[in-house]
């Protein structure tokens, strides 16, 4: 069998996922789009918000550009967590019951009797949150990027600030969306072991798989601190639980994180728990 | 053959968990020496070295 075919597997699969978790994957940042560009819309009619909209515009006209650029970048960054935040609590629950959906309405039997390995099955997953879902928010997050920078063009170009302001914020949304793109990307690999780890208790857990998910790692932290009095598990887990604190303007900080020591030792422990998801469905009950 | 299967399964996410559990244990202790040997720096690794 051809690369060709393997790819078209895994298109189809991930297409699946698509089909089956549309909510997770496109009404959710669909939803969060409509209700930022309602707001924004309300907003902008309003004499206060204007006001304030071309008081902001008139200070970073007046100021050096680097410093303008970067307070440019801090906005688009501000508007973009309003788009990323909740899709990293949407990728937990996707990952959660992924497997087990499958495993528990008999799914499971229907892609067995098909020449689709488990390895793909879950690679369809995994690729899922780690692209399919970051994309997504980022498509629609572009969309209303687009509606602002508009707006913005309208409010400059109506209160005389002259072109050079306008360079900068066109400059600034495609730094922005780059920036964007690299931290979704990052985020992704830098949770690995906990995706990994929650794809592999969605492949095990019979029920309640997010109390196993919990539970598990709260049992393994209070046998840690009474066994051996110790507590590096759990300020492993706490310097690696937030997501957001890779959220970066700056390129170098962005480069740095990619390549450490946390990432490359988080990629391998969050390979081992991928393929014990993979072994896991081997043994479907 | 059920009982077998629900063996494998529970026997499979114990190893697997335990695994992952030691080796941060382990990473953990040796944070400190691994940082200094390799002359490895990250900011997460200087918590988890101060923390130790």
């Amino acid at each position: 069998m051809n690369m060709e075919f393997h790819i078209k597997q895994l298109r189809t699969l991930i297409f699946r996922e698509f089909w089956e978790h549309k909510i997770a994957i496109f009404w959710v940042p669909v939803s969060i789009g409509i209700l930022c560009t309602l707001a924004l819309l309300w907003g902008i009619t309003r004499e206060p918000v204007y006001d304030a909209a071309i008081n902001q515009l008139n200070i970073m006209s007046s100021i050096a550009q680097p410093e303008a650029r970067v307070q440019l970048l801090g906005i688009f960054g501000m508007v973009s967590m309003l788009f990323l935040a909740p899709l990293y609590l949407t990728i937990p629950i996707y990952l959660l019951v992924c497997l087990y959906d499958d495993r528990k309405t008999g799914a499971s039997l229907f892609w067995y009797s098909l020449p689709v390995s488990n390895a793909k099955t879950v690679a369809s997953k995994l690729l899922t949150a780690l692209v399919l879902m970051p994309l997504s928010a980022i498509a629609i997050l572009l969309l209303f990027f687009m509606l602002l920078l508009l707006i913005s063009t309208v409010l400059i170009l109506s209160s005389g600030l002259g072109a050079g302001l306008l360079w900068l914020l066109i400059q600034s949304f495609f730094n922005a969306v780059l920036l964007i793109v690299s931290v979704a990307i990052l985020t992704g690999l830098w949770l690995l072991p906990f995706y990994g780890w929650l794809l592999l208790v969605s492949a095990f857990a019979r029920a309640v798989p997010f109390f196993w998910a919990v539970g598990v790692v709260i049992a393994l932290a209070i046998a840690e601190r009474v066994v051996f009095s110790s507590s590096y598990f759990s300020t492993w887990l706490d310097s690696r639980g937030i997501p957001y604190q890779n959220l970066s303007v700056s390129w170098t900080e962005l480069v740095g994180a990619f390549l450490n020591y946390d990432m490359l030792y988080g990629l391998v422990l969050g390979s081992v728990l991928i393929v014990g998801a993979i072994y896991m469905r081997r043994y479907t009950d | 053959m059920k009982k077998y299967v629900l063996q494998k399964r529970y026997s499979l996410f114990a190893s697997i968990t335990l695994l992952v559990f030691l080796v941060v244990l382990v990473e953990g202790r040796l944070s400190g020496r691994i940082s200094e040997r390799f002359g490895f720096t990250s900011p997460l690794l200087d918590i988890r070295v101060n923390d130790r």
